[in-house]
This record gives structure tokens, sequence and C-alpha cells, in this order.
């Protein structure tokens, strides 16, 4: 009797090796990525300081805000008392397109120079235009080059910048190249 | 004396029968880029991140996905064995969402043995040192995403199917 308990306990104790082999399950794993629509900027205008006058003594300039508006320094008048000529004052201005929320960072120069073309032809000396200033739609009334774009993805820059004129600056159309350069952040 | 003997050694043979099942704990997360046109971005089973063309953005950290396999042997002997397993991503992973497409070719585990698991293959592993009835393994799976945008962007939610196959208890 014993001997036949003894022979159920093996049987039982290998039961197990034959247990396992076929047995499969699967889980439903994702991968997940967030793929960014690229930004960019568009020019919407230039930055254009208007028809001016020099003075034959005196340096002047003409600010024109990242806003809108513009003041007159020194040697330096508007050439119309408003409208006409000076109607074109206006800062830059630039769409900014990518995706809705994120935040993005502006870069734009301090300073430029502007190249003139006299008015009787050939080349006039350069002009510096500086303190550009940078003003984020996103951002408004506090200046800073961080923007955020809304929920159609966009927001809108505004660049203002002062012309320096020396005395004696003879008539001439004057063009500069301004850059900027957006990126996410 | 036999009566007894019975009774006490039928027990194992009722055990329940073995029982694999595998959960995913946590997706394979691949963050926010950018790409121009094509781009790839690897995150391995380790959690490191490399990419190619691609400009990385604040978001979701990377990281791989996590698993977890659990295997019930159906009975409490106190018997160390290992088991063979197979492991299979079905097929390629992929999704085209707008004017952006994503492709997952290439995995990788932190699976003793295993370094890449290619859709479509499955690939064999021996899981050492169990020794109870449930023998339980976390295991990471990486990847490398390949993308192509022609506009836009998109969110990337990619199905990633992992089958768990016991072959045999060793």
């Amino acid at each position: 009797m014993k001997r036949g308990g003894l022979a159920f306990a093996a049987m039982a104790i290998a039961t197990p090796a034959f247990a396992a082999s076929g047995q499969s399950a699967t889980a439903a794993g994702q991968a997940q990525a967030v793929i960014v629509a690229p930004i960019i900027a568009v020019s919407l205008n230039d930055l254009d300081f208007g028809s001016l006058t020099s003075s034959r003594t005196a340096s002047g300039s003409i600010t024109v805000g990242a806003e809108g508006g513009a003041t007159y320094a020194g040697g330096t008048t508007a050439a119309c008392a408003g409208g006409g000529a000076c109607s074109g004052i206006a800062p830059a201005r630039f769409l900014v397109s990518g995706e809705a929320g994120r935040s993005y960072t502006v870069s734009a120069p301090t300073a430029i120079t502007a190249t003139g073309t006299l008015a009787g032809g050939g080349s006039a000396p350069p002009l510096a235009i500086d303190a550009l200033s940078v003003h984020l739609e996103s951002h408004a009334g506090s200046v800073t080059s961080i923007g955020q774009l809304d929920n159609k993805g966009e927001d809108r820059i505004g660049v203002g910048g002062r012309l320096n004129v020396p005395a004696g600056t003879a008539a001439a159309h004057y063009r500069a190249t301004l850059t900027i350069m957006v990126t996410y952040s | 004396m036999l009566g007894a003997g019975l009774a006490s050694l039928a027990a194992p043979a009722l055990a329940a029968a073995p029982s694999v099942t595998v959960t995913a704990d946590q997706a394979l997360r691949f963050g926010a880029f950018f790409t121009d046109t094509t781009g790839t971005r690897t995150v391995s089973a380790t959690g490191s991140v490399t990419g190619s063309a691609i400009v990385p953005l604040t978001g979701t950290a990377p990281g791989p996905a996590q698993f977890t396999f659990t295997y019930d042997r159906g009975n409490n002997a106190n018997v160390a064995y290992s088991l063979l397993i197979s492991v299979l991503v079905p097929g390629t992973a992929s999704q085209v969402n707008g004017g952006v497409t994503g492709t997952i070719a290439r995995f990788d585990t932190d699976l003793p043995g295993v370094s890449a698991l290619l859709p479509g293959q499955s690939a064999q592993v021996t899981l050492v040192g169990c020794q109870r009835q449930i023998c339980s393994r976390t295991f990471r799976v990486g990847g490398t995403l390949q993308v192509a945008r022609t506009s836009g962007g998109a969110d990337l939610t990619i199905p990633l199917p992992i089958v768990v196959t016991v072959l045999a208890e060793l």
C-alpha cells in the first residue's frame, strides 16, 4: 500500500513539466509622438520711416515705435504736415504661424545699416538704424523676446527703430534689410 | 492508509492550468519635435534619446514602453524553473495623420539576449530564476520613429501590440 502511494506522489510532482508550452498573451501597447508644424514668419509690411528733412547743421533722428507712432529729434523733421508722403510711417510687421499654443523666441538685430541712392543717382553715405525694438502681440505691453501662438497658431510681431540722420545728409532714398528669426522655445 | 494517501495527493492534479498575461504599463514616448521633411528619433529601451534631422521641443519626456509579463504555472510547487518565451511585434507599426507619416521599423528591448526586435520576427528569450507559482518580468521596449512630413504637424498614436508566447518551462 505504501508503494502505491509513492507512485502517485511521483506523478503529481512531474505534472508542472508539461504545463507551459503554447500559452500566449498580447498586450495592446502604443507609441506616441507629437510632430510639430513648422514655425514661419511672413513680412506683412516694412519698417517705414517715411519722408523727412535733415538739417545742414544739426544731426537728428526719427524713431518709429514697435507699436506705431513716430517721434523726430534734432535736425530731423517730417517732410509733410501729415498725410501724403508721411502716411507710410509704420513699424515692420510680421505674421508668425505655427502650432497653436506653443511658445517661441524671436531674434532680431539691434542695429542695421541703410544704404542710399541719391536723388540724382549714385550712392549716398549709409545711415545707421539702431535701437530696434520688438513688440509681440501675444505679450502686449511688455518687452520680451518670447511669444506664444494663439489658438489659431498665430502671433504678430512689430519692429520699430531709430534712423539716425547726420547733418547735411543729401536727398536720397534709403533701404535696409531687416531679418528676424523665430524658433520654437 | 491508502485512502488518506490518495486524498493528499489529489490536490496537485486539480491545480489550475498555466496562464500567461502581458500588460502594457507605459507607452513608448517619442516626445515632441519638429522636422522639416524627414527625420528620425530613437528612444532606446534604456531611455537614451537620439535624433537625426529633427529639432526636439518641450513636451512629454521621451521614454521607452514598459510591459509586464506574468506567468502563472498553475501550482504551488516550490521548484526553480526557467521559461523559454518568444516576443513578437506582429507587424510594422505606422500611422498616417494628415501630412505626417510615422513608422517604427525597429525596436529594441532590455530583455536578456535580445538586442533588436524586428516587426514580424519573433525573438526567443530565456527567463531564468523563476521559483514560485507566479513568475513575472517587467521589460522595456524602445524604437526608432521615422517621420516623413509634407505639411503641418500631427499627434501620432501608433498601436504597438506585443505578443508573448511561452514556448517551454525548463
